[in-house]
């Protein structure tokens, strides 16, 4: 079945298998692998893309489901340079295996779109679902404190 | 054994409730796709059969989209995710409940797709939306060909995994009762993590707080702490019928919360801890609503 929706402002038309999941069109059909299968069960948010504009687990969705919809993974993040969160992982030292980054980095763009300034209990509450090993989520709040305060300043 | 990927479902979208029961009808190889936050991990891991089947998906069926006020009643449909549920600013202080337990469901990205009707469908024992419709005494809307019936919750949610629901029929909303606006309400759900973890034991609460001292018309709902959630029928009638400064009135609510619950072990919690944590959790939740009055 031919399936067309909009991925990173541009619209792509995919033939898909009806069992087929989302996360595996977006890396194997469309090449766009900065989206990462960790546990294939919808716990550690490692497959986090938006889907019009809210954070889900692409390996939960099947690609029928998204027909007409608008997604947005890593790829899209960087516009004009990095954006303003991109910069702040980099300056914050908030990436060291760089596994759990782009879905942790889709879940707090939606979480800034949504709330300009979150508490570091919001920030928090909104990273359940990405698992991080690495940083132990220190760093990672930093970067969003970084970019909201930045935000306080303009 | 895990497979990340399905390889022979079939997808249908039912864009009418016509179109959905039609299917439910006259096919045995269906399961209906709602959020998919349980449906896709169970096909993965082997729960249920993933070879040859259809993925009827109801998200987009009107029936399960609305969300009606009808003579003080709510009616929800079984679409509904948990984040338009826990996002949900009405007074209803049932719906009030179901959306501070709607916040707590899984993750910010499973509570985006998960759905009220697959949360109760799915009918864990451990259902974080289970607790506060016990609560409400909702009513659950089922339809088949041509009938529609409405089923009290308590009656629908049968036991692990089981509900009160045939082949042929579809959950299209959830209805809860009228309740006055001054009603209270609290939510606890103990879990290791401060997220994503299922409950090692759920407590919702629902009363009339005529004083710190009296609550009327109480309900005690509890999850994961038996076969399916369950309503404290008995703490319900002694806190109707005694005043909080009674006697050992502590002790009396825990003897017969440990006579009602039957908890099992499991990866989140021993039965033995259980069986300490959920009276205790059940008093912080009555003592939380007696606060709230001063």
């Amino acid at each position: 079945m031919v399936i067309r929706f909009m991925i990173n402002e541009k619209e792509v038309e995919v033939d898909v298998n009806p069992s087929e999941l989302l996360i595996e069109v977006i890396r194997e059909k469309l090449g766009l692998t900065g989206v990462k299968e960790s546990c294939s069960l919808g716990n550690c948010g490692a497959c986090t893309v938006l889907l019009n504009g809210k954070p889900v687990n692409s390996c939960l969705i099947l690609a029928a489901e998204v027909e007409g919809a608008t997604i947005l993974t890593v790829e899209g993040l960087a516009k004009n340079g990095l954006s303003s969160l991109q910069e702040a992982f980099h300056k914050e030292g908030a990436v060291q295996c760089g596994f759990c980054t782009p879905g942790t980095m889709m879940t707090l763009t939606a979480l800034l779109e949504t709330d300009k300034h979150p508490t570091e209990e919001q920030i928090r509450k909104a990273l359940e679902g990405n698992l991080c090993r690495c940083t132990g989520y220190g760093r990672i709040v930093n970067a969003v404190k970084s970019v909201t305060k930045a935000t306080n300043n303009q | 054994m895990l497979r990340q990927r399905l390889y022979k479902a079939d997808y249908i979208k039912a864009g009418t409730l016509e179109k959905a029961i039609s299917i439910l009808e006259s096919r045995s190889d269906v399961y209906v796709l709602a959020g998919g936050t349980d449906l896709i991990p169970a096909l993965k891991i082997g729960k249920i059969q993933q070879d040859s089947k259809v993925l009827l998906d109801v998200k987009y069926i009107p029936e399960l989209r609305k969300m009606q006020f009808i003579e003080e009643k709510v009616h929800i449909g079984a679409a509904f995710t948990a984040t338009e549920i826990a996002l949900s600013t009405e007074k209803h202080p049932a719906l009030r409940l179901l959306a501070e337990a709607a916040n707590t469901l899984g993750t910010w990205q499973v509570r985006n797709r998960a759905t009220i009707g697959g949360n109760i469908c799915n009918a864990s024992p451990a259902a974080d939306l289970a607790g506060p419709l016990l609560c409400a005494d909702a009513q659950v809307k089922v339809v088949k060909r041509g009938k529609e019936k409405l089923v009290k919750i308590k009656d629908f949610l049968r036991g692990p995994g089981q509900v009160e629901l045939a082949k042929d029929a579809l959950v299209t909303e959830f209805i809860l009762p009228p309740l006055d606006n001054d009603y209270m309400c609290k939510f606890i759900k103990l879990t290791w993590r401060k997220g994503l973890d299922l409950a090692i034991c759920g407590v919702s609460v629902l009363g009339k707080v005529l004083s710190p001292n009296r609550i009327k018309d109480v309900r005690i709902a509890l999850t994961s702490v038996a076969p399916k959630p369950i309503r404290l029928f008995e703490v319900e009638k002694l806190l109707n019928d005694n005043s909080f400064e009674d006697l050992k009135i502590d002790q009396a609510i825990t003897e017969l919360v440990l006579k009602a619950i039957s908890p099992i072990d499991d990866a989140r919690a021993s039965a033995w801890y259980r069986q300490r944590v959920c009276p205790q959790l059940t008093l912080r939740a009555l003592n939380h609503l007696r606060g709230l009055v001063n």
